[in-house]
């Protein structure tokens, strides 16, 4: 009887921090494809869009052109070629949000699942007639599990 | 009058067979969750190594959209075109950061080097290049980004491969 209360007190615990293992292993690896995704959406959401519809690079109030001046931002601010202003920019929450002039309420790109840091834009022109370049980068974070992962493109401003 | 009772055990035989069969148990559990948490892990690094792919294709666009140029290497290196027809066709790009490395160089001379995610082994991208000219124009940059590292004694690899061409053609 002992023996057998023996086996069962050393299997249990075994097998459960196995289990443990095998959960904690999931959990990482769910989180892993969480910012990939989130990530790979934000980004190709920005990317096409502002690849579509962006025609100028304006700043909040006006609508000249400001190119030049982005740099490091964390916001930017476009026209499409109807002069419809909509911009991106990080929420208070640590997420990346889009708002526009035809938008009733800012869309957010990333759920509060994961944290976006680092967002940044900058523009370049290489010369007064050529479209202008926009950089994008970001980083996708998931603090509790330390992994994170970071983005960054150029979109070339195709209705300039 | 003394009186005897019952008692109610297991026979050493019995004993052992159900030790026996909860070692056979435990042995084949042992194997299935080696095995799982191995490809769990094989999974992690197969994400954050299509990540690092990406990132890094990603990049060499960015890289083509801000100056393509055009023309082949001639010496200098001033725009993207010039930059992916030197010799050797490709370059090994650094785990923490993208920025184009001082030189050329073949993919069996690159080293694998750690990524902060992982940190139980390392991984090694490389770029190669090939491109497409009509006169002295490049006309279309043919790119295979892969992303490589080895586990358990086994080499895995993500590969992408693209075309970049300058769009105002």
């Amino acid at each position: 009887m002992f023996i057998v209360i023996d086996v069962i007190s050393f299997a249990l615990p075994v097998m459960f921090s196995i289990i443990f293992l095998i959960l904690q292993q999931q959990v990482r690896i769910y989180a892993l494809q969480d910012i990939k995704r989130q990530g790979d959406s934000a980004l190709s959401n920005m990317k096409s869009t502002i690849l579509q519809y962006g025609s100028r690079i304006v700043d909040s109030g006006t609508t000249d052109d400001k190119c030049s001046t982005i740099i490091n931002s964390p916001s930017i601010y476009l026209l499409d070629k109807h002069d419809v202003r909509f911009n991106y920019y990080l929420t208070g929450d640590s997420r990346i949000a889009s708002a526009g002039a035809n938008f009733l309420t800012p869309l957010p790109l990333t759920t509060t699942k994961v944290t976006v840091s680092n967002l940044l834009f900058s523009c370049t022109q290489s010369n007064t007639f050529s479209p202008p370049v926009v950089s994008i980068s970001f980083t996708v974070a998931m603090p509790a599990l330390g992994t994170s992962m970071n983005y960054s493109t150029k979109v070339k401003l195709r209705t300039y | 009058m003394e009186k005897k009772t019952a008692t109610h055990g297991f026979s050493l035989m019995e004993v052992l067979i159900f030790i026996s069969i909860l070692s056979v148990f435990f042995v084949v559990a042992a194997s299935i969750v080696t095995v799982s948490v191995r490809m769990t892990k094989t999974n992690m690094h197969r994400i954050t190594a299509t990540h690092l792919a990406e990132e890094l294709y990603e990049w060499l666009r960015s890289e083509k959209e801000a100056n393509w140029g055009g023309a082949t290497y001639a010496g200098g290196v001033s725009s993207f075109t010039e930059r992916v027809t030197q010799m050797p066709p490709g370059f090994c790009f650094d785990m923490a950061s993208l920025s184009w490395p001082a030189s050329p160089g073949w993919q069996s001379d690159c080293t694998f080097s750690l990524f902060p995610n992982v940190n139980d082994l390392g991984f090694r991208r490389y770029a190669t290049f090939s491109a497409t000219t009509v006169g002295s124009y490049v006309n279309q940059v043919n790119v295979a980004v892969s992303v490589e590292w080895t586990e358990s004694g086994q080499s895995f690899s993500v590969p992408i491969n693209g075309v970049f061409s300058i769009w105002e053609q």
